[in-house]
């Protein structure tokens, strides 16, 4: 079950945050902050930490279909704890999208490319509702009710 | 499945331990990759500030009055990283490559049976480790080696 959308520019700022469900605790609106330049910073410093093994031999993990749009290569990808999961999508243009979902059940990568797909539609609502929209300025918060109908009609039909 | 490194960090913040594995045997000591000498480098501090972060954003998170939430992995689209933390707030981390979904069990392992076996039990041991000293003890290194290492 998905617990929450943040939405974060390219330079870490918080664009747009959506509580879908309530099974988590309520943050205030500066922990939300705080929590996405977090994770904006982690992201760059995880991929320093790939260890020397992998970045002279192996491939990464073959991705699902269409992955060209996810610009996340090397960056933190997951996060699994006892209470949720979360999951990280970096599009090309360096927009990340983060989803708190309930902890993953059986196979982590499986769970997590399901996740990347739902994050993919969400980016492409994101292109329609939000990138098409003339009064929306670029780098600012979010604040388009049709882009947020849209977002709440895309989980409940999950 | 594949582990590559191995880190213990005190409840000081320092890294006390890390064990880094390398496919290719070194003939003169029997053993592959390194011990203890990344422990310095800023490679030890990043990765613990990593799971320093991103442990407080799950508890604050997903605390719940009754029960405390734990960190249990993070993962890139190379490597996981899997996090075990004891009440006394030693900090014990493997990372691996993405086949190897969960090592909690194996953590909690290496926490009771080999390091309060002896290192915690072992009266020649420091109880707090200074800043910049490492656990050295052989028998702990071989036990971790033949537990963890590439068999």
């Amino acid at each position: 079950m998905i617990q929450s959308l943040f939405i974060l520019n390219r330079s870490g700022g918080l664009i747009y945050q959506h509580d879908l469900n309530d099974g988590l605790n309520k943050l205030s609106a500066n922990e939300h902050l705080i929590l996405a330049g977090t994770i904006h910073g982690v992201f760059a410093i995880a991929s320093k930490l790939t260890p020397t093994a992998v970045k002279v031999s192996a491939q990464p993990r073959a991705q699902s279909q269409g992955s060209a749009v996810n610009g996340n290569t090397s960056g933190l990808k997951s996060i699994e704890t006892d209470k949720f999961s979360m999951y990280i999508f970096q599009t090309l243009t360096g927009v990340k999208f983060l989803l708190v979902t309930d902890p993953a059940q059986g196979d982590l990568n499986s769970g997590c490319d399901t996740a990347e797909n739902v994050l993919r539609k969400i980016y492409a609502l994101y292109a329609d509702y939000v990138m098409k929209n003339p009064f929306y300025e670029i780098d600012m918060p979010i604040r388009v009710d049709l882009f947020d109908r849209k977002i709440a009609e895309l989980v409940k039909a999950l | 499945m594949t582990i590559f490194s191995f880190w213990i960090f005190d409840r000081h913040c320092n890294c006390i331990y890390s064990r880094e594995w390398t496919q290719v045997l070194n003939p003169a000591t029997e053993s592959s990759g390194t011990i203890n000498a990344k422990a310095n480098e800023d490679n030890a501090k990043l990765l613990f500030g990593v799971l320093f972060s991103l442990r407080n954003i799950a508890r604050k998170v997903g605390d719940t009055p009754e029960q405390e939430n734990t960190l249990n992995s993070f993962a890139t689209a190379k490597y996981r990283a899997h996090f075990y933390e004891s009440p006394s707030g030693l900090r014990l981390c493997i990372l691996s490559d993405l086949e190897t979904q969960n090592l909690q069990t194996q953590l909690r392992d290496v926490y009771s049976n080999i390091y309060v076996e002896h290192i915690v039990k072992n009266p020649l041991s420091p109880v707090d480790f200074k800043p910049g000293s490492k656990i050295t003890n052989q028998r702990f290194i071989r036990l971790v080696d033949r537990y963890l290492g590439p068999q």
